[in-house]
């Protein structure tokens, strides 16, 4: 069963985080940071076979949800909480409740020649779930009637890894397109 | 660390079963690595099926070598025919893929057969890789090119 394609990278998170905290023109939660992740890997696995991140997809609470880039959000929140430094090309902010808001750090930009145009396309596709309100959202991510991924997220065992092929199977049903060719890729694993 | 070949667990192949990654490029905290796999199983035929569908040059998804010719290994090792899928490169933090183990090293011969690979590859599908790595490839092959005289 794939369930993790990539090894997470912590780094390539970093990356890919800055680029949305750039592009969304608001300040970036953990939730949106946690689900640009899971649908930046899912939208180029869809594509290519292969995430952009990395990192087994599992269920949680609020959709499905890549343990260690959440607790990577969590360890810089609470660095921030403890008064240190902040590690990464985002700051971090207090917000509502147990909310953080993340903003581009200090002399921190977006390289866009480290992605490729297939990560970039992936990461506008996923831009486009996190710019929903929280109520579309929640339903995008637990609904199966909304979304395939909330069809796989229904369908998964809380808090164990979700099998990369029922997500290619859900997104056919919803679609009616044929990845079978992502299939074979995702045989092999990595 | 260009050439150094690590044996990384791949999850959800084979029952999790390790296979060689070999480091074609270097970055500041990561490398670009690619996987091997034996050359007697099905799995990578059907890959590289599916990449034709997928528009790449099929002749540049994956290199099939002779091992022995181009790594040494450390000992208790020997080299198998493998095919590296130069399609499935990927990033991964040093401090990760040096957390597994070494395998041994690849000579500059097959580095520059791989890095070619990846510019023909990039050639037919120029979505398959960021210009920065890109440019990498170019200058990895153009410094381990033999200079006519």
């Amino acid at each position: 069963m794939p369930n993790q394609l990539m090894p997470f990278n912590e780094e390539q998170f970093d990356r890919c985080s800055l680029w949305l905290a750039t592009k969304l023109g608001r300040p970036v939660t953990q939730y949106d940071l946690v689900k640009f992740h899971v649908m930046t890997d899912i939208y180029h696995v869809l594509q290519y076979g292969r995430p952009v991140i990395g990192g087994a997809l599992v269920k949680w609470k609020f959709g499905p949800v890549v343990k260690p880039a959440y607790f990577r959000l969590t360890s810089q929140a609470n660095r921030f909480e403890q008064g240190k430094t902040v590690i990464g090309p985002l700051a971090v902010e207090a917000g509502r409740s147990n909310v953080y808001k993340f903003t581009p750090a200090q002399g921190a930009s977006v390289d866009e020649d480290e992605f490729s145009q297939s990560e970039i396309e992936a990461m506008e596709a996923a831009l486009q779930i996190v710019r929903l309100s929280f109520a579309k959202s929640q339903g995008f991510f637990h609904e199966p009637m909304a979304s395939f991924v909330g069809r796989v997220w229904t369908d998964a065992e809380f808090d164990k890894p979700i099998d990369w092929n029922s997500i290619v199977d859900a997104y056919d049903a919803q679609f009616n397109t044929n990845h079978q060719h992502i299939k074979a890729l995702l045989a092999l694993g990595v | 660390m260009d050439g150094q070949i690590y044996r990384l667990n791949i999850r959800g192949h084979f029952s999790n079963l390790p296979h060689p990654h070999v480091v074609l490029i270097e970055l500041e905290k990561e490398c670009w690595v690619i996987p091997a796999f034996g050359d007697d199983g099905p799995e990578v035929q059907r890959a590289i099926r599916a990449y034709d569908c997928m528009g790449f040059d099929t002749a540049s998804v994956a290199v099939h070598m002779d091992n022995v010719q181009h790594v040494t290994y450390k000992a208790g090792y020997k080299g198998i025919r493998a095919y590296w899928v130069v399609a499935r490169a990927f990033k991964i933090t040093k401090k990760l893929l040096t957390s597994y183990e070494f395998l041994g090293q690849m000579d500059d011969v097959g580095l520059v057969l791989l890095a070619q690979a990846v510019q023909r590859l990039a050639e037919s599908k120029p979505d398959f890789i960021s210009p920065s790595l890109k440019k990498k490839v170019g200058k990895l092959i153009e410094s381990l090119t033999p200079k006519e005289t």
